[in-house]
């Protein structure tokens, strides 16, 4: 169930680039939230509340990541430790892990690194074995390895080949080993080469479009998928990427 | 504190409804606002047949304003009658069916299969969804509105109310309408407006154009409620841009008995009920009766 309070900023990390991490003292959020799952964050001055996938979270305390590149988030980025945040969450479907632990593989391009890093820390802890693609379009770009939870079975890649292998994530696809479960969050063209790559295989995917209410009320989200309209703030964020149909995500 | 105020036989235990398209069919809400305390839910515009609404973008942010093209997504009225009904009925808070048609028929065929229902505490016609093809300028055209006002008054004994768009002669609109027997008028539906997205050199939404609402159409709402009200006797509900509680009075001195609250819903989630608590305390604060303020500024 969602809750829906101001909650104290405690830290602010900017770890890299324009990428920016606020920890916040939520515990109602950080006892439900679920990998995949995320909160919606009022912004002074702005209509639109902005959607934050959870980031990690430890204890009472929740991490949201984001890149401050647009007007709400340039807003976030400049909250200082002390200030307190409108939060609305956990809201949405979390990612699906199989019941009993065994080898799950992730892959995040970009930005999309975000939310997998709560689910490689949340299926570590529950004795999963944990792989993980990570690449970026530059060095500068890439979220540093040395934050990548211990235990993660790590490859790095960048398309320029500044650190890494040079390449696509999905360059690195098929991963040689049998591997049945596969969470990927990144921007659209990787999904749709992963589709190629991993076709038969059971891949779990975020989504991310634009929303208004965050709780299935306004519409504003819905998408048609292979299983008739979904909303993505409800039935999603997370999809199997089977389901999805690439016309309707021409954004 | 005394807030209530009437619509038509329906008492409002205060004038705080949420608008049609932001707040679902009200249950969505239930775990973070106590809909319960609200005048009345009016719940997403609801067609005959289920509607698939148009393509994304449906959203995008504009200054002190909302543009949106959801394009009345809906499941249609039967599945609206047989699934949400029943909860609304559970309910103390009233829920007003918005109901959108194609031609005059379809939306008597609306009004009456919601006739009788129980849960259902009212309909509110849509005479002007600017999403939608149709009968788009129904809300501005007096003939129209008063054909269909007056075949769905005969086909509904259920509290009639009528929303209309942005007109520049809304005075006609609303005495149309009510000549026609509305209970009550909606002032106003959000205005159709556009976007462009300059990284895809688009238009922002979907469906190229959307409907605008939020603080930016306020004055404009206030304008033609305050005109509207002068032209009518029947009850005037002021909706456009209401954040709080000075934004509800500024519509009620206008001439408004209730407003609807929207936009507001999506920014900050428990919108509607902070109202509602500042209306109590400019009650408390000015040791007056809500109803005692209605049309105060009027001259």
């Amino acid at each position: 169930m969602p809750s829906l309070n101001s909650f104290p900023i405690r830290y602010k990390e900017r770890p890299y680039g324009d990428s920016c991490i606020l920890w916040v003292e939520a515990p109602e959020i950080a006892r439900d939230a679920r990998p995949g799952q995320f909160v919606t964050v009022g912004c002074d001055g702005l209509m639109l509340r902005r959607p934050l996938s959870v980031h990690r979270v430890k204890g009472e305390e929740l991490a949201l990541m984001f890149s401050a590149t647009g007007t709400g988030t340039r807003w976030l980025s400049e909250r200082k430790e002390g200030e307190r945040l409108d939060l609305l969450g956990p809201l949405g479907r979390g990612f699906e892990l199989p019941p009993s632990p065994t080898r799950i593989l992730l892959i995040g391009g970009g930005k999309g690194i975000f939310p997998l890093i709560f689910l490689s820390e949340w299926a570590l802890d529950r004795g999963f074995r944990v792989s993980l693609i990570l690449g970026a379009k530059t060095r500068e770009k890439l979220y540093p390895a040395h934050l990548v939870p211990c235990g993660v079975n790590l490859s790095l890649i960048t398309e320029d080949g500044s650190y890494g292998d040079r390449g696509k994530v999905t360059d690195l696809l098929p991963l040689s080993g049998e591997v049945n479960y596969i969470y990927a969050c990144g921007p659209s063209s990787m999904y749709r080469e992963a589709t190629l790559k991993l076709s038969g295989k059971e891949v779990q995917v975020l989504l991310e479009v634009r929303m208004g209410c965050g709780v299935g009320a306004c519409h504003c989200c819905t998408i048609n998928t292979k299983r008739g309209p979904k909303k993505v703030c409800q039935d999603g964020p997370t999809f199997l990427l089977d389901d999805i149909l690439w016309d309707e995500l021409s954004l | 504190m005394n807030l209530e105020v009437e619509i038509a036989e329906l008492k409002l235990q205060n004038p705080v409804m949420a608008a049609s398209g932001t707040f679902g069919y009200g249950a969505e809400y239930e775990p973070i606002v106590d809909i319960q305390k609200l005048g009345a839910i009016v719940c997403k515009g609801t067609t005959l047949e289920e509607r698939e609404g148009n393509p994304q973008p449906r959203i995008w942010e504009t200054p002190s304003g909302i543009l949106n093209s959801v394009g009345l997504e809906n499941p249609g009225v039967e599945e609206v009658i047989k699934v949400k009904a029943p909860i609304w009925e559970t309910w103390q808070v009233p829920v007003i069916v918005n109901i959108a048609g194609n031609d005059p028929e379809e939306y008597v065929l609306l009004a009456s299969k919601l006739d009788g229902v129980k849960g259902v505490s009212g309909i509110e016609v849509n005479l002007s969804c600017p999403n939608v093809e149709g009968i788009t300028d129904s809300g501005e055209n007096p003939e129209v509105a008063f054909d269909i006002t007056r075949k769905v008054r005969k086909s509904t004994s259920l509290p009639l109310i009528v929303k209309l768009s942005y007109s520049s002669h809304v005075s006609e609109v609303a005495s149309a309408c009510e000549e026609a027997g509305a209970d009550a008028l909606t002032v106003m539906n959000s205005i159709k407006g556009m976007a462009i997205d300059i990284k895809r050199r688009r238009p922002a939404l979907g469906n190229i154009t959307g409907g605008l609402s939020g603080p930016a159409i306020r004055p404009i709402a206030i304008h033609s409620v305050y005109q509207a009200a002068k032209a009518v006797s029947i009850p005037v509900i002021g909706c456009g841009g209401i954040f709080s509680g000075e934004d509800a009075l500024e519509f009620m001195l206008a001439g408004a008995t209730a407003v609807q609250v929207g936009a507001a819903t999506l920014s900050h989630p428990r919108a509607t009920v902070n109202i509602i608590h500042e209306l109590e305390e400019f009650c408390l604060k000015e040791n007056t009766s809500l109803k005692e303020i209605i049309g105060l500024a009027q001259i």
